[in-house]
C-alpha cells in the first residue's frame, strides 16, 4: 500500500451510513486506489487515535464526511470525530512538509453551506455535496479523484452501474453462503471491501 | 466478467432505470417502478437471465431468475 494510492476514509462506520459508505468505498477501489480506515486493524490493544494518525501519515488522499456531525434529537451529542480527524489531516499537510505538503482532501456534506455553522474556519472551502444520495456520492468522489489523482476515470454512470452489478453478484454469493437479507445489510465493512476488491480485479 | 442480468434501479431524481449488466448507461428509463419491472422482466425472460430489483442504495430488494438458477425464486406475477 503506497502513500500515493492510499485514500484515508474518515466517515461514520455505523449501519445508518452504510447506504453512502458502500458506494464511496466501491468508487475508490474501482478507480484503482486503496481505501484505508481505522477498521482495518482490529487490535483492541492499539489506541484508535494511534491507528488514525498512522493512516493519515500513510495516505496522500483523504475523504472526510461531515454530514453526520449534527445531533439528530434533543440531548444527543453531536459527533466530533470526523472534524477532529479532518483537523489532524490538514495539520499534517500544513506542518509536516516533504511529500505530505501535497496531501489532498475532499470534504463531503449533505447540504452546501450547513457545515459552516459548525466549522466557520472552513468557509469558502470547496466541498462535495452528496444530498444523502448514494449515486451522488459516486459522482462527487469520482470527479474529485479524477482531478486530484490525475486519473482518466470512466464516467460516474458507468461506475454506478458497476456498483449495482457488484451488489447483485455479492447478494448471490452471500445468499448461497447462508446469509439472510439482514445479514447482508449488516455485512462488516472490512469483509465488504474484500469482496469489492475481488470483484473489481475480476471485472475491470 | 459479470453474468448476464437485468437491473431495475431507482433514479436519484425521479423515475426508474433498466440496465443490462456491464452496460455504462440505462437501456431505458420509466416513470414508474411497475413499468420498469415489467419491461425488465420481459427482457430477462427473453435472455434467460437474472432480474434484480435494487433499492436506492444499490442493495437488492428482489431477485427473480429466468436462467439456469437451480433454485429460482418464484415469480408471483
Amino acid at each position: 500500500m503506497s502513500f500515493e494510492n492510499n485514500v484515508f476514509i474518515n466517515c461514520p462506520f455505523d449501519e445508518k451510513f452504510y447506504p453512502l459508505l458502500r458506494p464511496l468505498i466501491f468508487t475508490v477501489i474501482y478507480l484503482g486506489l486503496t481505501p484505508r480506515s481505522a477498521l482495518e486493524s482490529l487490535d483492541s490493544g492499539q489506541p484508535r487515535i494511534h491507528k488514525i494518525i498512522s493512516l493519515i501519515n500513510e495516505s496522500k488522499f483523504a475523504i472526510h464526511d461531515l454530514s453526520r456531525i449534527k445531533a439528530e434529537k434533543i440531548g444527543e451529542f453531536f459527533r466530533l470525530n470526523m472534524p477532529f480527524e479532518l483537523g489532524l489531516d490538514v495539520g499534517c499537510r500544513s506542518f509536516k512538509g516533504g511529500k505530505w505538503k501535497n496531501k489532498k482532501c475532499l470534504i463531503l456534506e449533505a447540504e452546501k453551506y450547513r457545515y459552516q455553522a459548525a466549522i466557520s474556519d472552513l468557509s469558502n472551502s470547496d466541498i462535495g455535496v452528496h444530498k444523502n444520495e448514494p449515486e451522488e456520492v459516486v459522482s462527487e468522489v469520482r470527479n474529485w479523484l479524477n482531478n486530484e489523482a490525475g486519473l482518466n476515470a470512466p464516467g460516474p454512470s458507468k461506475i454506478w452501474g458497476a456498483f449495482n452489478d457488484f451488489m447483485a453478484e455479492n447478494y448471490d454469493r452471500l445468499t448461497s453462503n447462508g446469509f439472510s437479507n439482514k445479514d447482508i445489510e449488516k455485512l462488516p465493512i472490512t469483509e465488504l471491501m474484500n469482496h469489492m476488491k475481488e470483484w473489481v480485479a475480476k471485472n475491470t | 466478467m459479470s453474468k448476464k442480468s437485468r437491473h431495475v434501479v431507482p433514479n436519484k431524481s425521479d423515475g426508474w432505470s433498466v440496465r443490462k449488466s456491464g452496460a455504462s448507461r440505462a437501456s431505458k428509463i420509466f416513470d414508474t417502478q411497475k413499468e420498469a419491472v415489467d419491461y425488465a422482466r420481459d427482457q430477462a425472460k427473453r435472455e434467460k437471465s437474472e432480474l434484480y430489483i435494487h433499492k436506492k442504495d444499490g442493495t437488492i430488494r428482489q431477485k427473480n431468475s429466468y436462467g439456469n438458477d437451480p433454485c429460482p425464486p418464484k415469480d408471483k406475477k
